[in-house]
């Protein structure tokens, strides 16, 4: 199981108490090795790597779809190579990236009057457990907050 | 015009039709030419993988190709039309499905060959689909098991098409993610198609499609997205536009009563 925790908390944008809905947005997801599950916990330490659902810290859930291997030749699964010119009319490769959204507004409001978010996820494949990195990658991750 | 036909809740299918459709999987099955189950389950996956997932393309995409499917389905019983599974009510996958046995025989429903056609069988390649519903080492982060009618109201508010099919694509990626567990073919994109689940799983989310789309807010995808081909290895060349609507393509989720004459 793969743990990444945010570097520094991310701000909540606007006053907490205008907030009517607030999302977390993760970036860039890439979706070409293999299905995963994610668990996202709030402003907690110390997390136990078995924590799941009834943490009270936990604010939601996501599973990606995606290819286990490659069974192409030699780069049938890069989504990098784009168009091959400006007559190129295709769509993006299908394992381009994704973005991911999550409503976190119920899990923030048990949280009371955050200013600051810290997000901790954990992220693991049925297919191998042991698995501690390169599971979950993305570009970045936002807090999006509607009043 | 011809009539529309109705796709049911597997659940809810009185066992003589259940036998019919079983019966139009498994002659579909026996056929190995283009008319065949490996045939469409390999546009989806090996070898074709044309199939759309995680951007706009993902629902019509997927709705004309269950479209292609019953049309074959079609050919061999007129009557049969494919069914979904009420993933958002029902816990656990469909007994229609899961059991392994029907009439005293293999149910075709339970599992199907995977023999890619076109293509030489490369070692490792699984042979037959299985499913490890919820499947995962104790303590990780698994996939929700179903049902997920906690997540309908949000999905049904959804006020964009983007919203919406991003929203539906997460709840999509769930039941794959949940079916296939620990190596099962469902949570595989290559091999999804090969499991005769796959066709029930996407009916049920071809039909949030549709009834998302009587919702005030449901709206359609964006011009550009409208106006785009979609590739599928034969049948009638189709748009985004072309399979808004269900019943142009011969179906309808809604339960229909009997008709009474009107005044005119």
């Amino acid at each position: 199981m793969q743990s990444w925790t945010t570097a520094k908390p991310l701000a909540v944008p606007i006053p907490f108490d205008s907030v009517k809905r607030i999302d977390l947005e993760f970036v860039d997801v890439q979706c070409d090795d293999g299905s995963f599950s994610a668990y996202v916990f709030l402003n907690v330490k110390d997390l136990d790597p078995k924590a799941g659902r009834d943490h009270d810290r936990f604010a939601g859930s996501f599973s990606v779809f995606a290819p286990e291997e490659c069974w192409g030749g030699e780069g049938h699964c890069d989504w990098k190579r784009g168009p091959v010119s400006a007559f190129d009319q295709r769509p993006p490769h299908h394992l381009t990236p994704i973005n991911i959204s999550m409503d976190i507004t119920e899990a923030a409001i048990r949280l009371g009057d955050p200013k600051k978010l810290s997000v901790t996820v954990h992220a693991a494949r049925t297919t191998d457990p042991k698995q501690s990195k390169d599971i979950l990658r993305f570009k970045e991750l936002t807090v999006l907050a509607y009043s | 015009m011809g009539t529309v036909k109705i796709r049911q809740n597997i659940t809810h299918m009185s066992a003589a039709e259940v036998t019919r459709f079983r019966n139009a999987i498994k002659e579909m099955i026996a056929r190995n030419d283009n008319r065949g189950f490996q045939y469409f389950a390999g546009w989806h996956g090996v070898p074709l993988g044309i199939c759309e997932h995680h951007n706009p393309l993902f629902l019509p995409w997927h709705r004309g190709y269950l479209y292609d499917f019953e049309m074959a389905l079609q050919e061999i019983d007129s009557d049969v039309t494919l069914p979904w599974w009420d993933w958002m009510n029902e816990p656990g996958i469909p007994a229609a499905y899961n059991d392994k046995t029907a009439e005293g025989k293999a149910n075709p429903l339970a599992s199907a060959p995977i023999k890619p056609m076109g293509v030489p069988k490369q070692p490792g390649w699984p042979t037959k689909t299985r499913r490890d519903p919820g499947g995962h080492p104790p303590g990780q982060p698994s996939a929700v098991p179903p049902p997920l009618g906690n997540f309908y109201n949000r999905l049904m508010k959804s006020s964009s098409y983007t919203e919406f099919r991003t929203s539906l694509a997460e709840l999509h990626d769930n039941i794959h993610v949940w079916v296939g567990g620990n190596g099962g073919q469902m949570r595989d994109p290559s091999w999804a198609a090969f499991d005769p689940l796959f066709w029930a799983h996407h009916a049920m989310v071809d039909r949030l499609w549709r009834i998302w789309q009587h919702e005030p807010q449901g709206e359609d995808p964006d011009h550009a997205t409208m106006e785009t081909p979609l590739t599928f290895a034969k049948g009638p060349p189709l748009r985004v536009r072309d399979v808004l609507k269900v019943t142009q393509l011969g179906y309808e989720y809604a339960a229909q009563s009997s008709t009474v004459a009107g005044t005119a």
